[in-house]
């Protein structure tokens, strides 16, 4: 039923991911593209509910944290169950920059009240007093662009196996170079956090700028996130240069499902 | 002053939707504040809060953390980083909170 609500809430343009999370960071229920695998939505919870517990120290009646981003954002809303042994469960939403603000308060509004439903609903105190990490059945599609504004999506269901253990996070990357140049990302933002990756020069920083926005095209978002990961894996400790383009070509393809978008991807480099 | 505390205190202040504002490091030590709240407290929540946001949206892909805003029945709050500090800003609840960010956005981008 969860699943239901959730899907309902991806007809809003713009909507990549859903969560339900629990006040420990578990996940109850996921919609998502199979480019946020459990694993990412699993850390992406915690840090969530660790905001949200910092929040509920100075805001206790909190509504929606709505959180913007420069390629997208996250809206946090407070499911709050009404029953007294009830464990704060929130809905998070990721979407990216084509989402409409006002029509996705809307949706989630509608979404929030159907999942505090089911929330109270006496079938659902199992699921949320109790629910360890479990490997889901998960349903996976490569990305696609959305069409009409409808994208596909995979589905997470907890499946009642046994536990794994809590995921590490990575540790901290390191990020000076030995040109002192870093590579952030497409957009100069005010940012809290950078995790850029190194380069020699600037033709090899607007390399990467074209590699990601070439890829953006097939998975989203997340195509920044996967070229600092293929440049990180063919550069180990170095600085990324121009020669390695070829290597991180070939470290980025296998992300690419069809065979026409890896060469609209390549066509696009060969002009970089 | 830091530029963002005489921000603060020049510009964003004097919206009128405004009630309080808390300016701190990234660390949250408590930089500038005005209004009735207590700076310190909130001030460090703030930073804790943007910096956990700031791993969401890293891990995501969606770049840095422009501003977070928090909305309840009783209290607004909007938390922007600017260069090395954050800003948390208290408004009115009954006011339009779509209206005070795009003003707020084209302040912290002068």
């Amino acid at each position: 039923m969860f699943e239901r609500i959730l899907l309902g809430l991806h007809e809003v343009e713009g909507v990549q991911a859903t969560i339900v999370i629990d006040g420990a960071g578990k996940i109850l229920a996921s919609q998502a593209h199979a480019v946020y695998d459990l694993p990412l939505l699993q850390q992406v919870s915690r840090t969530i509910v660790s905001a949200v517990d910092s929040v509920q120290l100075v805001q206790e009646d909190w509504e929606l944290v709505t959180a913007t981003y420069s390629d997208g954002k996250v809206l946090i809303r407070n499911l709050r169950p009404s029953r007294p042994q009830g464990r704060a469960v929130v809905l998070a939403v990721i979407a990216d920059s084509r989402l409409n603000t006002p029509f996705a308060g809307v949706a989630i509004r509608v979404a929030a009240s159907k999942l505090k439903a089911e929330l109270d609903s006496p079938s659902a105190s199992g699921m949320v007093a109790a629910i360890p990490n479990q490997p889901p059945s998960v349903s996976t599609s490569a990305y696609s662009p959305p069409v009409n504004g409808r994208s596909p999506t995979g589905s997470t269901r907890l499946a009642p196996s046994s536990a794994t253990p809590p995921l590490p996070i990575p540790p901290p990357r390191p990020e000076l170079a030995a040109s002192g140049l870093s590579w952030s990302g497409l957009s100069k933002s005010l940012n809290v956090s950078t995790s850029g990756v190194s380069v020699v020069d600037d033709a090899a920083s607007r390399y990467l700028t074209a590699c990601t926005k070439a890829l953006s095209a097939s998975v989203g978002p997340m195509a920044k996130v996967f070229v600092k990961e293929a440049v990180r894996r063919v550069c180990t400790d170095r600085p990324f240069s121009r020669e390695d383009a070829a290597a991180l070509v070939a470290e980025l393809l296998p992300h690419i499902g069809s065979a026409s978008d890896r060469e609209d991807f390549n066509r696009a480099l060969r002009s970089a | 002053m830091t530029s963002l505390s005489k921000l603060a205190k020049a510009q964003i202040t004097r919206f009128p939707e405004v009630v309080a504002t808390v300016v701190t490091d990234r660390a949250g030590t408590l930089l500038e504040s005005t209004g009735d709240v207590d700076g310190e407290t909130v001030g460090a929540v703030h930073a804790v809060s943007a910096e956990a946001l700031g791993r969401t949206g890293e891990a995501l892909g969606l770049g840095g953390l422009q501003r977070a805003s928090v909305s309840g029945p009783k209290k607004v709050c909007i938390i922007a980083t600017y260069d090395e500090e954050i800003v948390g800003i208290y408004v009115d609840p009954t006011k339009s909170l779509g209206a005070f960010e795009k003003k707020l956005e084209g302040v912290l981008r002068q």
